[in-house]
């Protein structure tokens, strides 16, 4: 775990080279933000998405440590997303979120990151 | 390019009249002449349109013929739109009832949702407000014209348009193969080879970017962008434009959306895109002016 944050950190300091307008499927790209609980020290996320006109494609941080989606659905009716996931360790992970600034190059998913049985608060930003 | 060298020598009105006639009249793959009585009758009809232009081999001119002064503008339509669909919308895309969302092209659901978020902003996202190019056909539609080149040396032709940040895009003449998609950078024009289907320019194009809106209105699409655009000039004074979308991330199958554009006379006016400010007011240019 010593290593865990250290990795994200240079991720995070990549991805600026790589931010773009896109303007196409609003879930494509790469979101960075944080989870936990209100008041509290948060975590750091990376969140890749790639929709391949059937389904959501998508991994939790990126690297050594990669945690890939089970399963993803966004509801166009209101721009929710659920998505599902699990950790090597067999640790479910849930996410639900509603995008919001659709037409901004930096949209944000806000919702919770819910694992090991406890709800979290989440915001990540596309990058 | 040969065709500005060409055009630096006429350099007076009558000069370009009279090689305008000359294009009407000439060429070797003209159609055969009609009857007396055909002609009284067409006449009758409406004024006959001048005979498409073409190079000495038979070759349909999509530009203008030496001396001449021209670009091609007011597109029948201002978005795309399915062919064969008719709903009501500005010179912007904008739809007249937005209900009418869904007729407009065959959506997923995701891009219906997206299209209809964008239209009921009013399109104040449109990636143009910030000089992002229009790319993909929605370049043939923008009300400031556009030219079509063709470079004979080279084997290209060269898109050269008024409007937006004042872009242009090439097609590949040389029968080259369409790129490897995994091998090359996505680009807002993507790359374009053409080939002739009788006296109609065809041209296939991949490797979109989707950094930009492909059309006027907010129809969205994504990289798995494929088009095949269909380029003929009917007479003198039309081009038909025929555009097959293929996005099977953001459609639910292939459509086709066709428009005609007129033959204008005279230069494409001046503009210039600012980051963050309106269009510049266009700069007119004398109408006896010659590139």
């Amino acid at each position: 775990m010593h290593l865990f944050k250290p990795l994200v950190l240079a991720l995070v300091a990549l991805l600026p080279l790589a931010a773009s307008a896109q303007e196409g499927y609003p879930l494509d790209g790469t979101w960075r933000g944080e989870w936990g609980q209100a008041g509290a020290e948060q975590t750091l996320a990376v969140v890749v998405m790639e929709w391949d006109g059937t389904t959501i494609n998508g991994r939790i941080n990126p690297g050594r440590n990669t945690i890939n989606f089970t399963s993803a659905s966004l509801n166009p009716g209101d721009w929710t997303l659920h998505i599902e996931a699990q950790t090597r360790e067999g640790e479910p992970i849930v996410i639900d979120a509603v995008l919001e600034d659709i037409g901004s190059y930096h949209r944000t998913l806000t919702g919770t990151w819910t694992s090991g049985g406890v709800e979290n608060q989440l915001v990540l930003t596309r990058e | 390019m040969r065709e500005f060298t060409m055009q630096k020598f006429t350099t007076t009105v009558s000069a370009l009249g009279l090689l305008l006639l000359l294009g009407a009249c000439g060429g070797s793959d003209d159609p055969a002449p009609v009857s007396a009585a055909e002609a009284d009758a067409t006449e009758a009809a409406e004024p006959a349109a001048a005979a498409t232009p073409r190079y000495d081999d038979g070759t349909v001119r999509f530009d203008r013929m030496p001396g001449e002064l021209g670009y091609w503008a007011n597109p029948s339509q201002h978005s795309l739109i399915e062919k064969g669909v008719t709903v009501q919308m500005d010179d912007k895309g904008m739809l007249a009832n937005i209900d009418d969302a869904s007729k407009v092209a065959p959506f997923m659901d995701w891009s219906l949702a997206l299209y209809r978020y964008r239209q009921a902003n009013g399109l104040k996202d449109d990636p143009v407000n910030v000089c992002i190019s229009p790319a993909g056909p929605r370049h043939l539609q923008d009300p400031m014209g556009f030219r079509i080149l063709q470079d004979r040396n080279l084997d290209r032709v060269y898109v050269l348009f008024g409007g937006g940040n004042r872009n242009w895009r090439h097609i590949n003449m040389d029968g080259r193969a369409a790129p490897n998609l995994d091998e090359v950078q996505s680009t807002f024009f993507g790359y374009s080879n053409g080939s002739w289907d009788g006296d109609t320019l065809v041209v296939e194009s991949s490797g979109f970017n989707d950094r930009f809106w492909f059309s006027n209105g907010g129809l969205p699409h994504t990289p798995a962008l494929k088009l095949t655009e269909r380029f003929t000039r009917q007479d003198h004074d039309t081009l038909v434009y025929s555009v097959t979308i293929d996005d099977p991330r953001t459609y639910t199958r292939p459509w086709v959306a066709e428009w005609t554009l007129d033959w204008v006379p005279g230069d494409i006016d001046e503009s210039f895109c600012e980051k963050g400010r309106p269009l510049a007011a266009p700069v007119q240019q004398p109408a006896a002016s010659v590139q």
